[in-house]
């Protein structure tokens, strides 16, 4: 590979080694798990770092259990297993669906939901409908460990609060019985291509009415976020055409008051309205 | 560098390699193994496609020490010119091959779908060599050519 740094490379055989080399060298230390962003970066000749500590093969962090209350899987679980697995098809489809669009099955077989997250791409594919779940990720360090709500774990695009000495170790969320899911992305085409947009939506509708509603957008704002006005649009309120189409063009508004207008927006105004009515549509099972 | 073990197509491999050594280059260039080929480089051809531990993987997108201990499996351990796989037979017989290039992963994400489902539907067909790029014969014959393994029509 052109162009490639001198690095050690360090395999921990537990996760507690991992945590106390992050604790000495964190800040210039890159984790390795799947690969599949870090070898694309690395071939680009600009990573740099001194410490690649590879924790595929840890199989503390490849784990899924599921309960009454919800989800808790290690961070290793990847893609193609979030997209074949009849446990997350059943709790949460749009995790599922949104986790088959990552690249190719080549991609879903190595990369994992754990660097989907880290890595913090704005289109990274799980994480919107993860914030719809009320995702909490679990970041580790050698004395203390703490749970981060995954909305507020992104500051910037590729930046996060994860500090150099932490690691993630757990991801969880909570059973969302009887809610509607819609995931709904825009993309060149299906395979092996990134989404520009995404949206994730979650829906509680009880004898008819909205009891709780969750849109999270993907590539839509600097970091994947819950659209809290639009949210309000349509809680305890009965659907119809009329409301999902106002509280669609709410997400669009919300992406133009903090973007501003710019010379995309003529092109993404009404495209993300139109991408959020579809996927409140697909949550409602109306077309 | 460092030291690694694996099996490549039933073999056991010692090797002491580079870090930054990518799979793709230790069985081109260590093992000699040349079906699997450098396209893009960062995963979006499938030109380097490999099974490893029962699954198929672009093996430009790891590296060598991260397969210490897997079990790999190229298209040198499919077939060979006396005994060709039914696949390789079929891609022959339909005319899907043209230059070559994509032809080994094409056939290992093939060979990786009818391990774990004997009959896809054509949609799966399609699905599972959705990350392998062929800029020549076009994917009808291709997926006719594993859609005629999948059905008995090539002995397997």
């Amino acid at each position: 590979m052109g162009n490639i740094n001198n690095f050690a490379y360090v395999r921990p055989e537990n996760v507690a080694q991992a945590l106390d080399f992050l604790a000495e060298n964190g800040s210039e230390t890159r984790i390795i798990a799947g690969g599949t962003d870090l070898l694309v970066e690395m071939r680009q000749g600009t990573e740099n770092f001194k410490y690649l500590l590879d924790i595929g093969n840890l199989s503390e962090l490849r784990f899924f259990h599921t309960g009454q209350n919800g989800v808790e899987m290690g961070p290793l679980m990847t893609h193609s297993w979030l997209a074949e697995s009849e446990e997350i098809q059943d709790i949460a489809p749009f995790l599922a669906q949104a986790a088959g669009h990552v690249g190719s099955v080549q991609i879903r077989n190595r990369g994992t939901v754990g660097g989907n997250i880290v890595t913090a791409s704005p289109c990274a594919d799980t994480v919107p409908p993860l914030i719809a779940l009320d995702c909490k990720i679990k970041l580790q360090g050698v004395q203390e460990s703490r749970w981060v709500s995954l909305k507020e774990f992104f500051t910037a695009p590729y930046e996060t609060v994860l500090a150099p000495e932490e690691m993630l170790t757990a991801i969880a969320f909570p059973r969302l019985s009887g809610y509607r899911f819609g995931f709904v992305r825009l993309a060149r085409r299906q395979a092996m291509a990134k989404a520009r947009m995404s949206i994730a939506v979650a829906l509680d509708l009880q004898g008819g009415t909205v009891k709780d509603a969750r849109i999270a957008t993907g590539s839509v704002l600097p970091t994947p976020q819950r659209i809290e006005s639009a949210e309000k649009l349509l809680t305890n309120e009965v659907p119809n055409p009329e409301l999902l189409k106002e509280a669609s063009k709410q997400v669009a508004r919300e992406m133009i008051e903090y973007s501003g207008r710019r010379w995309s927006t003529p092109y993404k105004e009404p495209v993300v309205a139109t991408l959020t009515e579809r996927a409140l549509k697909k949550a409602l099972g109306v077309n | 560098m460092v030291p690694i073990t694996l099996q490549v197509n039933g073999q056991e491999v010692k090797a002491e390699i580079a870090i930054h050594e990518r799979l793709l280059d230790f069985l081109r260039n260590e093992l000699k193994l040349l079906g699997a080929k450098e396209g893009c480089g960062h995963g979006e051809c499938g030109t380097c496609t490999v099974i490893m531990d029962g699954q198929v993987v672009n093996s430009c997108l790891i590296l060598a020490v991260q397969a210490h201990g897997a079990n790999i499996t190229t298209i040198e351990g499919l077939g060979n010119t006396e005994e060709l796989h039914p696949l390789q037979e079929s891609f022959i017989e339909h005319g899907a091959v043209q230059c070559g290039y994509c032809t080994p992963g094409m056939i290992l994400s093939a060979k990786n779908l009818l391990d774990k489902n004997p009959h896809p539907t054509r949609k799966e067909i399609q699905r599972s060599i959705s990350g392998n790029l062929c800029r020549c014969t076009g994917y009808q014959k291709i997926v006719e050519a594993i859609e005629a393994v999948a059905e008995g029509r090539k002995g397997r």
